[in-house]
């Protein structure tokens, strides 16, 4: 039997399945807030709650679509940061050690990294990676920064009486800047994630929480010495 | 039915307030008209959300040449209505006469409407947990009447009716008062303001002195939501870009991968 190696721990697997769904919640339920073009969603939960509350008139689909949508948003907020805070504190436990600091700093080692991509995911061929490599890292900490001023400008919106108009308006496009940006390196930290050369750390995350020695040894040359202390 | 637009000369202004007050005992009446509440009701409660015009009474100047200046506060009815952009349950909307109208029915208090306003105009009432805003008497307009606080003016300080109508009758009254008084008079809001607000349906003659005394934005702009209307332009554009990359990239990826496995470079 091969032997294993611990890639995530049981409370990383938990946050993340739920940080899934809770996203998924946060993003379906605030799409149509911040643009028309999502007005779909809106009309497609507008629709069977009025015909369930028995309101005939059309006009307020929209506005029920949203009203109910902006229930699921708050409540999705809420329960992200209840689920966060474990994480949090598991992550601060162990801060020195996480694999989202750069194994070197300087532009140099940052245009090697890229390198080294270019070698696993356009020239298929070894490359030698960390427990992330570096694209992983930079995309961590967009989506940690990203989640952070999702959360705090949030927040500040639901008690907006305490800010001046102005102030409100640059929370707001703060809020929705964060997401645009959150999405668009959710939507590539999806595709690697799914990719089927990816699907042993797939396989860790939602399954095992365990990658196989040798698959280590050969896909993350880095990390294995470090495990190893080679 | 053409757009009509409101005038409010502060020469002729004495300040006297039938403007607001026939503006809240209308919103009453419209209670008791259309909600069928009694008058009693219609009339105990200090509501906020029944009055549109808010007087800001300023000083300017040093003594002995000080004087006071009563700025209104309200809705100006702007040609783009940033508040009626960024409503994302279509609450508000532009009426035949330019009115930008909240409907309360299918208002849901999200307090959009009062971030994107550059002149700081639609407030939450807590009475009602909606928005609510000047709706320029689109009632009264659209049945052949003048807006309440016209009607009220016993001056002529407000007026009213088709926008090439009140614009000459505007311009003629600033270039008079320019010539009597030897200061500049300005019909603020009668040319473009900018690309946020356009023409305002709500225009007031002024000293060109006093604009900032009259609380007169030259420039009224809201710049975190100009940043949050390109950012959702470049952010569609980035993420059509993401995700035609990332497919492209999959079947790259592929195509190389089985050129590999045939060519004995890797195994399955």
């Amino acid at each position: 039997m091969n032997k294993k190696i611990q890639a995530y721990n049981s409370l990383e697997m938990w946050f993340h399945k739920h940080l899934i769904h809770l996203m998924a919640f946060l993003i379906i339920s605030g799409l149509p807030i911040l643009s028309k073009s999502f007005n779909f969603i809106a009309y497609g939960v507008g629709i069977p709650i009025n015909w369930f509350t028995g309101n005939g008139q059309t006009d307020h689909i929209l506005a029920s679509g949203i009203s109910f949508l902006r229930v699921i948003h708050l409540s999705s907020g809420f329960l992200l940061t209840i689920v966060i805070i474990p994480f949090i504190f598991s992550m601060l436990k162990k801060i020195n050690t996480l694999s989202i600091w750069p194994d070197k700093w300087g532009v140099q080692a940052s245009v090697d990294g890229l390198i080294e991509m270019k070698k696993n995911y356009i020239d298929l061929e070894h490359a030698e990676f960390g427990k992330m490599n570096i694209g992983q890292k930079a995309s961590a900490w967009v989506m940690a920064i990203c989640t952070a001023a999702l959360m705090i400008s949030g927040y500040s919106l639901l008690f907006r009486e305490l800010f001046s108009a102005e102030t409100a308006s640059l929370i707001r496009a703060i809020h929705a800047i964060s997401f645009i940006v959150l999405a668009v390196v959710l939507i590539i930290h999806i595709y690697f994630a799914t990719h089927p050369a990816n699907k042993a750390a797939y396989k860790a995350m939602f399954k095992t929480g365990e990658m196989d020695e040798e698959y280590v040894k050969e896909h993350h040359s880095l990390w294995y010495k470090k495990l190893h202390k080679l | 039915m053409s757009i009509q637009i409101k005038c409010y000369d502060t020469t002729p202004c004495i300040r006297c307030f039938a403007c607001m007050i026939n503006c809240s005992v209308e919103e009453r009446l419209r209670l008791q008209r259309e909600n069928a509440i009694g008058m009693e009701k219609s009339v105990q409660h200090t509501l906020a959300h029944l009055n549109h015009l808010s007087p800001k009474r300023t000083e300017i100047g040093i003594y002995p040449e000080a004087r006071q200046v009563t700025a209104f506060h309200h809705c100006n009815h702007c040609e783009n209505s940033p508040c009626e952009e960024i409503c994302p349950t279509g609450a508000i909307s532009t009426r035949k006469g330019g009115e930008v109208v909240i409907n309360e029915d299918i208002c849901i208090g999200c307090k959009s409407c009062g971030d994107a306003c550059p002149f700081d105009v639609p407030k939450y009432s807590t009475s009602n947990e909606k928005a609510y805003k000047c709706h320029g008497c689109y009632d009264r307009v659209e049945n052949g009447m003048k807006q309440s606080c016209v009607e009220a003016c016993p001056t002529q300080a407000m007026f009213s009716g088709p926008t090439d109508e009140v614009l000459n009758e505007a311009n003629r009254r600033a270039a008079l008062y320019t010539s009597t008084t030897g200061n500049k008079y300005v019909v603020y809001g009668a040319e473009k303001i900018n690309n946020f607000v356009g023409e305002l349906r709500w225009i007031t003659i002024v000293p060109a002195s006093d604009l900032a005394a009259y609380q007169l934005d030259t420039a009224p702009n809201r710049t975190a939501i100009q940043w949050r209307d390109y950012a959702k332009v470049g952010g569609g554009a980035l993420a059509a870009t993401a995700i035609i990359g990332t497919t492209a990239h999959l079947i790259y990826w592929l195509d190389k991968r089985k050129k590999k496995i045939a060519e004995g470079e890797i195994h399955e």
